[in-house]
């Protein structure tokens, strides 16, 4: 009975599908308990973070509105996480309108409470992620009130965008937004007021885009970070610049400058080129194939190489009938060549000898009978004329 | 089917420079006869997996009747055709088959994969610094034959 029962607690154990987790990034088969992953809640948290900066940056738009410049308006988009959805402000007068309309809908608000749902153990963080009507509503007003006292002041504005954009429009417009800033917001993140790369053309003296554009970093506002502007050393050059056509200052010709092309050339022959390979380098013959591939190289240059191949070079060979190390065998195998080859010589000298007499003995044939002699010796006849001297 | 003419050696300068010019990659000597049928057999095989093995290794045939790479065919102690020797950066590398021979290849390969396999595993143990690797073959697919010192 007990056995029974044991057997029925025990519930066979399902294999969940595999699913996608956005969070972590990675598909998984733990099934829904894939949560309370202690992981999975560390990487929720920093996910939920970023996205709260974020909507901290929309929430400053939807206290503080702002015009939307067209020009700006490809910039000015956020990725909701919940909804998956690119929410651009294209057609929008105000900043992050589109945005903030998005984030009071009803089906972002769905679509939190279904993420949470799904991959957050709680969901008390619902209200960080959505905003009410309430504010929307304030920001409804503010924004008409905005509309109605800048109306004569617009129309002013855009005209002067198509004469003189880069230098008075951007004064006045951080001026404006120079008013925006308040202390009060001083711990919520700061949208950027400004573009980075526009700023630092349009304020710093270094770049010439024209004349009208040498600005003194006097003339910024208080409020805006300061920089520094470098207009004095460099605008005094006449030597002419990207816009005018002028060559590059490093290739002019100088008869002061250091590096010449010949003097380059004779410095790199001198440097040994190293090949830096990825190989190991404990492999077998490392030391030998860094070598080769050096002399390889010069050879291809046309240096003239000390090359070690002689006629009677052997590679590193260990033989079969031989004991000790490969060097061992070659120098063997070298010894057993030399008696070799003596033996041959020996054997060659013979065999001369044995034809010249052979031929020497036919042609007296031919002519006269051989006269037999007995072998003297060349040192027999030196020995026998000294005793005689 | 492509077929890969794989270069004949002949004369010991030939050989002298393949060794020294084959660098990282692991060379294939085969030393054997045309007129042998093994030896037939075995260049099958090699052509035909010379151009998989290419990226590490390269394969060459050594003519034994040339009288000029006698003086090779004597160091590297080859009585029985066809053979085969293998170098890595001009070092010579062993191959433990379990035969009396570890110093060379003797005989036929049974099929291409079996050659691209020895080759792989000499190409392993070359790079980690070793001299002498284990034939990753069964018993079987290895020719087996008796060495013979001095004729005895």
């Amino acid at each position: 009975m007990e056995e029974k029962n044991t057997k029925a607690k025990k519930k066979p154990s399902k294999k969940n599908e595999f699913d996608f987790c956005k969070v972590c990034r990675f598909h998984h088969d733990h099934g829904p308990r894939h949560k309370y992953f202690p992981r999975h809640k560390e990487l929720l948290s920093a996910f939920l973070n970023r996205f709260r900066s974020k909507i901290a940056d929309v929430r400053f738009f939807l206290k503080n509105p702002s015009f939307l410049r067209p020009q700006e308006e490809s910039q000015n988009r956020v990725w909701c996480v919940f909804c998956d959805e690119d929410i651009v402000e294209l057609g929008s007068s105000f900043a992050c309108s589109k945005a903030i309309n998005h984030f009071a809908s009803s089906e972002h608000h769905k679509n939190i409470k279904q993420f949470l749902w799904k991959h957050g153990p709680s969901m008390d963080c619902v209200d960080d992620f959505k905003i009410s009507d309430a504010d929307v509503a304030k920001w409804v007003r503010k924004c008409t009130a905005l509309g109605n006292k800048d109306a004569s002041s617009c129309t002013g504005q855009l005209s002067r965008t198509s004469s003189d954009i880069h230098n008075k429009f951007e004064f006045e417009r951080t001026e404006k937004e120079t008013h925006f800033f308040n202390p009060n917001y001083l711990n919520d993140v700061k949208p950027l007021l400004y573009n980075t790369n526009e700023y630092q053309i349009s304020h710093s003296g270094v770049t010439h885009y024209g004349s009208h554009l040498n600005v003194d970093a006097s003339q910024l506002p208080p409020g805006v970070i300061g920089m520094t502007s470098n207009s004095s050393s460099h605008s005094g050059d006449s030597s002419g610049n990207v816009h005018s056509g002028a060559p590059p200052p490093w290739l002019t010709p100088n008869d002061g400058n250091i590096f010449n092309q010949s003097e380059i050339t004779r410095v790199q022959e001198k440097i040994p080129v190293k090949t830096t390979s990825k190989l190991n380098p404990h492999r077998v013959g490392a030391a030998w194939a860094e070598r080769r591939k050096i002399e390889m190289e010069m050879e291809k240059r046309g240096e003239a190489v000390n090359s070690n191949t002689d006629a009677d070079w052997l590679p590193n060979f260990g033989r079969v009938w031989q004991s000790g190390t490969r060097k061992d065998s070659r120098k063997e195998f070298e010894k057993e060549k030399r008696k070799l080859v003596v033996a041959a010589e020996s054997i060659s000298m013979e065999s001369q000898e044995r034809k010249l007499v052979k031929t020497e003995s036919v042609s007296m044939e031919s002519e006269e009978p051989v006269q037999i002699q007995p072998y003297v010796s060349k040192r027999a006849v030196c020995f026998a004329f000294t005793i005689l001297n | 089917m492509e077929s890969v003419l794989l270069p004949t050696l002949t004369k010991k300068e030939e050989i002298d420079r393949i060794i020294n010019n084959t660098i990282d990659k692991v060379l294939v000597l085969r030393f054997g006869r045309i007129s042998d049928e093994n030896c037939l057999l075995l260049d099958d095989i090699l052509e035909k997996s010379a151009r998989d093995v290419s990226k590490f290794a390269t394969v060459a045939l050594v003519d034994v009747d040339s009288d000029q790479v006698q003086v090779y065919v004597n160091y590297f102690d080859i009585t029985l055709f066809p053979s085969t020797v293998f170098f890595f950066n001009a070092h010579h590398m062993k191959l433990d088959s379990g035969t009396a021979d570890h110093t060379k290849w003797v005989g036929k390969f049974h099929e291409k994969q079996d050659f691209i396999d020895v080759v792989e595993v000499i190409f392993r143990g070359a790079m980690k610094g070793k001299l002498i690797v284990h034939c990753p073959l069964p018993p079987e697919r290895i020719p087996k034959y008796q060495l013979l010192y001095k004729d005895v």
